[in-house]
């Protein structure tokens, strides 16, 4: 678009410029200037007007979330019920067995759970991701990245998530952590929900 | 479980990423709200609005293992529900019938709700007039921000037809809402 279009057609305002050219300029962020278009009232009612339907509609969402019925619990139960649990298992990992001819095995899915399980019981630990190595001798790798509550000690709450996702690993999961590394991504505020016991 | 009620947004994908069911629970009753209440918008019918919302969470779900930006959730989630909604009133467009449609649109109105001001009643009592392809252009553009690129792409039309789109849906917003608010 360029001013060579003014005097070509009266336009908004006898600018030049269509609605249409308006339109895609609002949405350009009235970038780059067109000095027929900025300096012309009409013009620059319209775009505001453009502008202000534009925030309205983002309000319009925001207070319809605010204000619809909420969806009824079956729905969003129906919905958990629906989604593919098994995209998440993994690898098979397998106990060592003391019984001839019998295997039993473990997903890393349900490894992984038992990981984050054990890192949330430590108090103002909640765990995000968890990441497994599992070798060919059963012993495993294990990262896990925390938030941790503001203003917990951060090494002592990191051992103590260390000591209690071994201590899991061992009595409920096939593998035997040889490593278990601890990042802490993120501190979050406590909740009064959150410290009860 | 009541801890991951308060849980940031990253930390929760991140675990529904790992197959945490009770975080992907959280997610879903956190954002559920704002996600009908984009679907009703693009679509003007609460339950094919419902709809949408659960086939895109459904996907969401299988997709969240690779969300890059687990903190961007919400529009992650957003993009999806359009999507899936873009691709229902495309089906819709050739199967129902008009009278159908018409009394879904009036059920799906947010504009009988007495919380909303005078203004937004009129925008939402104008937009149940727009056609759908005015309607979810201009909401992709002003509620997702998306780009004319990413418009035209999801629509399957050219960017030229979606510069047009948006422009006439202004027209026809701007007019009717004047034309209300001037007795």
């Amino acid at each position: 678009m360029t001013d060579e279009k003014a005097g070509t057609a009266p336009g908004v305002g006898g600018s030049g410029y269509s609605l249409d050219d308006l339109s895609a300029y609002s949405d350009r962020g009235r970038r780059p200037s067109i000095a027929a278009i900025d300096s012309n009232p009409e013009c620059q009612a319209v775009l505001d007007s453009i502008e202000r339907l534009g925030r309205l509609s983002r309000e319009l969402v925001d207070e319809s979330a605010a204000t619809l019925p909420r969806p009824d619990e079956s729905w969003i139960q129906a919905l958990l019920e629906s989604i593919a649990r098994e995209v998440r298992a993994g690898a098979d990992i397998p106990f060592p067995s003391g019984v001839e001819g019998t295997t039993v095995t473990m997903t890393e899915g349900a490894i992984r759970e038992v990981v984050r399980t054990a890192g949330d019981t430590v108090p103002g630990v909640l765990v995000s991701r968890v990441h497994l190595e599992v070798a060919e001798d059963g012993t495993a790798r294990v990262a896990l990245s925390v938030s941790v509550a503001y203003a917990r000690p951060l090494p002592a709450v990191a051992a103590q998530v260390r000591e209690a996702v071994q201590e899991a690993l061992a009595r409920q999961s096939p593998i035997a952590a040889r490593e278990i590394d601890v990042t802490v991504d993120d501190i979050h505020l406590p909740t009064a929900r959150m410290e009860r016991p | 479980m009541g801890a991951l009620d308060d849980a940031a947004d990253a930390l929760l994908a991140q675990r529904a990423a790992d197959g945490d069911e009770v975080a992907f629970a959280v997610i879903v009753r956190r954002h559920v709200p704002y996600l009908r209440a984009f679907a009703t918008q693009l679509m003007r019918s609460s339950s094919d609005a419902d709809d949408v919302v659960q086939e895109a969470l459904i996907t969401a779900w299988d997709h969240l293992p690779g969300l890059r930006e687990p903190s961007t959730l919400r529009s992650w989630l957003s993009t999806i529900v359009a999507r899936k909604a873009t691709d229902r009133l495309r089906s819709r467009r050739d199967t129902t019938d008009i009278d159908e449609l018409e009394l879904a649109s009036e059920a799906g109105d947010p504009a009988e709700r007495a919380e909303l001001s005078a203004q937004m009643l009129s925008l939402s009592r104008a937009l149940a007039l727009l056609p759908d392809e005015l309607r979810v252009a201009w909401t992709l553009r002003e509620v997702s921000g998306a780009s004319y690129e990413d418009i035209a792409a999801r629509l399957d039309v050219p960017v030229s037809t979606v510069r047009g789109r948006l422009a006439r849906a202004r027209a026809q917003l701007l007019e009717l809402m004047t034309e209300w608010s001037t007795p």
